[in-house]
């Protein structure tokens, strides 16, 4: 083996045809990270976009697999090696160790650019470090090696045969095809659910990593990547082993019976929580919207009934698994309502003394029988929780997402985001977390992922996460990034809003000082997000969506979060948000013309142009609109001017919160102070 | 010794041998057949490069193999490449250096040994495929047409080559060309459609030959009596080498190699 292992290196290292493409893919990929590390990049995104490079890797390998492996065939070689028994299989794995080091070096390159950004960030977290390099093995090393096995593979194939397959595994590895077809659906199967049996290098282009989060390398990403890497290399042996004896017969199929296991656990992933941020009907980007659209919310209403203690037993490793102890108020109704979302599946539900309870599910609603009453209920359930992911990888159970029976009919989503459920009555919460990684929540903590405390809701966070205290407060979230807390500021926060209270009439709190504080990470944030998201405050902590999280974000969110978000005055809203956030300012000019803003009027909101059938009139509308909304934006200015900011602050803000106005935001904002 | 019993090979449907039985003890044997009788499947079956579909063959444990096309990385040089096959036979590291440079005495390469594969002649590798068979000493030695693509100057080498080995080890040398079998070989081993149609030495074949053929002057060609087989036209001497069991006009003429393989041949078709 040792000669064939320096023939092999001879072979390469003396030819210029497999060492010149090793060092140009080398210096592309340099240059790419230097590239990337010139731009403005947060560690994570920096991550992101060089993992995008192990598609290179797949190429190249596969390529130099091939050219390494066939080079003795087309020679004329390999009759006379396969005389000598093991030869050829010994030449062959000598290759594949040739190109290993070279894959390995390639490889660290990638890592050496994470490291080098991880220090340059001045961050202090090995975990994200450890994780870095998960990633790249995961996205660069298996991929490309699973791309030399597929060239060694292809060791007997003439070179046009050889040379399509490669390009056709690449273009099936790659994001190509998720682009594609993720939207696509094919007899109402989706498309994507072949092509994720190829889908090898990092997601999509679309797709942005999350610092709490990290890239996705759920368990079945592995078995994927582990799976193709046992198949190639059992046909290779499978190949050579008339070459190899009895011994290789039998290591083929080992290799095989385990890559069937990984293969049999890839096929089981939609049992899992996967964060799938591309289009397919069930990724998180569509899904839900999809799940809407098909089921409008159900009658809601507020329980009869109050849940003094929860006791939570939650697993977290495929997907979310619980068992939730709920002890009420009272004992005497005949029916319990509760809502727990839709994703997850209530297996049972038994009574104290373990008897079964019948149960019904409309949607998110879990309505619970009880002929004879009860008082404590467990309920077992698991599944996915859309966004809100609960998995080996990470936990992000926000405490206003139902991911635990809570009493009444509640709403979760409403005009086209999802909403937070707040203002539950507190309760006694007991929760065990059975997961390796290290979970936060608000509640005290009693023993490694165990806590306990009376509160309104228990919020649970886990991943690439950790607890920081400034100034007094504790700060939940990914120290990847962290700068954004050095942007918070709860007392200046405080005062603003009393500002804002004083000049709107808002009569809510904002109690910041003193509470947790949980960052959301960027999936929550940026995935079906509406305003009652941003900043959901409760007794005892807060969560911000991953956000610039000024003090006028922090009030401005929190302003908008009690107005309805009804379409109709959603560009007022907007344009009142940019106004508290980053100021819109006077306009001492003329005031614009009412004509002006008619199609305002006729098409409130930009996605309602989308009824206008003719691509020209359409195009000839969303120009006239766009024009028209930068009128709005000056009508505002003008109004500011006129009436003073804190005047249009109030009346806007009156008319936004109104449920029942009896004008048009157009008519409403070019009418303000009488001055038609 | 080399024992082929009963060996069957196809491919697909079509059937290459078909039962070739033959044991081969020292010397040179010459395995002789025109293009398609099945001398390189043979050949292949013998080195364990194919599986026989049916029958055994049993060789001894150290064989050198050449194959009808040779060749190695172009980035190796001579010595690297005879290095690398010998420590595939497991030859000692300590012997290999001289066993190497030995075998390419043999085939007058020894002065080429630092060059690389890449920069030498289709002659040159091909007398690098019959060193590196030469290697370890082995106790049999199959060459696939081991002549084809040398100069006249290159098979007269190769001639003294396998002279040398006599009263060693078994020597098979699978050809189409009968001169190569009738100066190299003690036993010719005739092989047709997949079957040996004869074994034996030259003279035998020779023998087999006797009174069968005619030197017939070309113009009394009109009187030659059907069957007879037109071997070659003489034009040198102005006559006709005809091979007929039928007295023919003209005088005998003293048989050689490829006049008794010609009637084996002849005979079968």
């Amino acid at each position: 083996m040792i000669g064939s292992i320096r023939v092999s290196n001879r072979v390469f290292y003396r030819g210029l045809s497999l060492v010149l493409p090793y060092g140009l893919v080398l210096a592309v990929t340099l240059m790419s990270l230097i590239r990337l590390t010139q731009g403005v990049l947060s560690p994570v995104d920096y991550l992101t976009d060089s993992l995008k490079l192990g598609e290179f890797g797949v190429l190249y390998f596969a390529l130099a697999g091939y050219e390494l492996t066939s080079m003795l065939r087309k020679l004329g070689g390999q009759e006379c090696l396969s005389a000598i028994p093991g030869a050829q299989c010994g030449l062959l794995f000598s290759h594949i160790l040739t190109l290993l080091p070279l894959l390995a070096a390639w490889s660290a390159v990638i890592f050496g650019g994470q490291a080098i950004c991880y220090f340059r960030q001045g961050l202090d977290y090995p975990p994200y470090l450890l994780h870095c390099l998960l990633a790249v093995i995961l996205y660069c090393l298996l991929p490309g090696l699973d791309g030399l096995l597929l060239g060694a593979c292809l060791e007997q194939v003439g070179r046009p045969a050889a040379y399509g397959t490669i390009m056709l595994a690449i273009l099936l590895s790659s994001s190509v095809c998720d682009e594609l077809f993720a939207g696509g659906s094919l007899f109402g199967v989706s498309p994507m659910a072949v092509f994720d049996w190829f889908y090898l290098t990092v997601p999509n282009g679309n797709w942005t990593a999350d610092a709490s989060y990290g890239v996705p390398m759920e368990l079945c990403r592995w078995c994927l990547a582990v799976f193709w890497c046992l198949v190639l290399t059992a046909v290779l042996l499978w190949q050579y082993r008339r070459d190899g004896g009895r011994a290789v017969s039998i290591a083929a199929a080992v290799l095989l019976a385990a890559a069937l296991l990984c293969a049999a656990r890839f096929a089981l992933r939609g049992e899992d929580d996967l964060l799938l941020k591309d289009s397919r009907p069930g990724g998180i980007l569509s899904s839900e919207y999809q799940y809407r659209a098909d089921h409008p919310t159900g009658d809601l209403g507020a329980a009869d009934f109050s849940v003094e203690e929860y006791d939570l037993k939650l697993t977290a490793k495929g997907a979310l698994k619980v068992s939730a102890t709920v002890k009420l108020s009272r004992d005497d109704l005949r029916e319990y309502r509760f809502t727990l979302y839709h994703g997850y599946e209530v297996l049972s539900v038994t009574d104290e003394r373990g008897e079964a309870l019948s149960f019904t599910r409309d949607g998110d609603f879990l309505d619970i029988s009880a002929p004879d009453g009860a008082k404590t209920f467990t309920v077992h359930y698991n599944g996915k929780g859309w966004k809100y992911i609960a998995n080996a990888q990470a936990i992000t159970l926000p405490g206003y997402f139902p991911y635990y029976p809570m009493p009444g009919h509640l709403a979760l989503w409403a005009d086209g985001s999802a909403q937070s459920v707040t203002g539950l009555p507190p309760a006694r919460f007991r929760v065990e977390a059975a997961t390796p990684q290290t979970v936060f929540s608000n509640l005290p903590k009693t023993g490694r992922n165990q806590f306990e405390g009376v509160a309104e809701t228990a919020t649970l966070y886990a991943g690439l996460i950790d607890e920081t205290e400034r100034g007094g407060v504790s700060y939940i979230c990914s120290p990847v990034g962290r700068e954004q807390v050095e942007s918070i500021d709860l007392e200046r926060t405080e005062r603003l809003w009393q500002e804002w209270c004083e000049t709107t009439g808002e009569t809510r709190t904002l109690d910041l000082v003193g509470k947790k504080v949980f960052i959301q990470p960027d999936t929550i944030s940026n995935c079906g997000k509406g305003d009652s998201e941003s900043v959901v405050v409760f007794d005892d902590h807060i969560l911000l969506a991953n956000m610039n999280s000024t003090p006028e974000t922090i009030c401005a969110y929190y302003l908008l979060k009690s107005l309805p978000s009804d379409a109709e005055r959603g560009l007022l809203r907007d344009v009142f948000r940019q106004d508290l956030v980053v100021g819109i300012g006077n306009w001492s000019g003329e005031k614009p013309d009412y004509d002006a803003l008619q199609i305002l009027r006729e098409y409130p909101s930009m996605n309602a142009l989308n009824e206008i059938g003719d691509e020209e009139q359409w195009f000839a509308a969303v120009e006239q609109y766009t024009s028209a909304s930068e009128q709005f934006h000056t009508l505002y200015a003008w109004q500011c001017s006129q009436l003073g900011r804190d005047t249009v602050l109030r009346e806007v803000y009156q008319y936004l919160k109104d449920s029942t106005p009896c004008q048009d935001q157009v008519t409403f904002l070019y009418d303000l102070g009488g001055a038609c | 010794m080399l024992e082929v019993s009963h060996v069957e090979m196809r491919f697909g449907q079509k059937k290459v041998l078909r039962g070739v039985t033959l044991t081969l003890r020292q010397g040179v044997y010459g395995l002789l057949g025109p293009n398609g009788s099945g001398k390189t499947t043979l050949m292949r079956c013998i080195a364990g490069v194919y599986h026989p579909a049916a029958g055994t063959i049993r060789t001894p444990e150290r064989i050198g193999y050449l194959p009808q096309r040779f060749g190695m990385f172009k980035q190796l040089t001579v010595y690297e490449t005879m290095a690398y096959f010998a420590a595939l036979k497991q030859i000692p590291a300590r012997a290999q250096r001289n066993e190497i440079m030995e075998c390419l005495e043999q085939v007058h390469l020894a002065d080429r040994a630092k060059d690389r594969m890449g920069a030498l002649s289709g002659g040159m590798v091909r007398r690098v495929g019959i060193a590196q068979a030469l290697l370890g000493h082995p106790e049999l030695i199959l060459a696939d047409e081991p002549t084809a693509g040398l100069d006249p100057e290159e098979r007269l080498r190769f001639k003294n080559v396998i002279s040398n080995l006599r009263g060693g080890p078994t020597v098979v040398l699978s050809t189409h060309i009968v001169e190569d079998v009738e100066s190299n070989c003690d036993h010719i081993v005739l092989l047709y459609g997949g079957t040996v149609l004869t074994e034996g030495t030259a003279d035998d074949l020779r023998a087999r030959a006797a009174g069968k053929v005619y030197s017939v002057p070309a113009d009394k060609r009109c009187l030659l009596q059907q069957p007879y087989h037109l071997l070659r036209e003489e034009a040198e001497t102005g006559t006709l080498r005809v091979l007929s069991n039928l007295p023919q006009p003209g005088n005998l003429a003293a048989p050689t190699v490829e006049d008794g393989y010609m009637l084996y041949i002849r005979g079968r078709t």
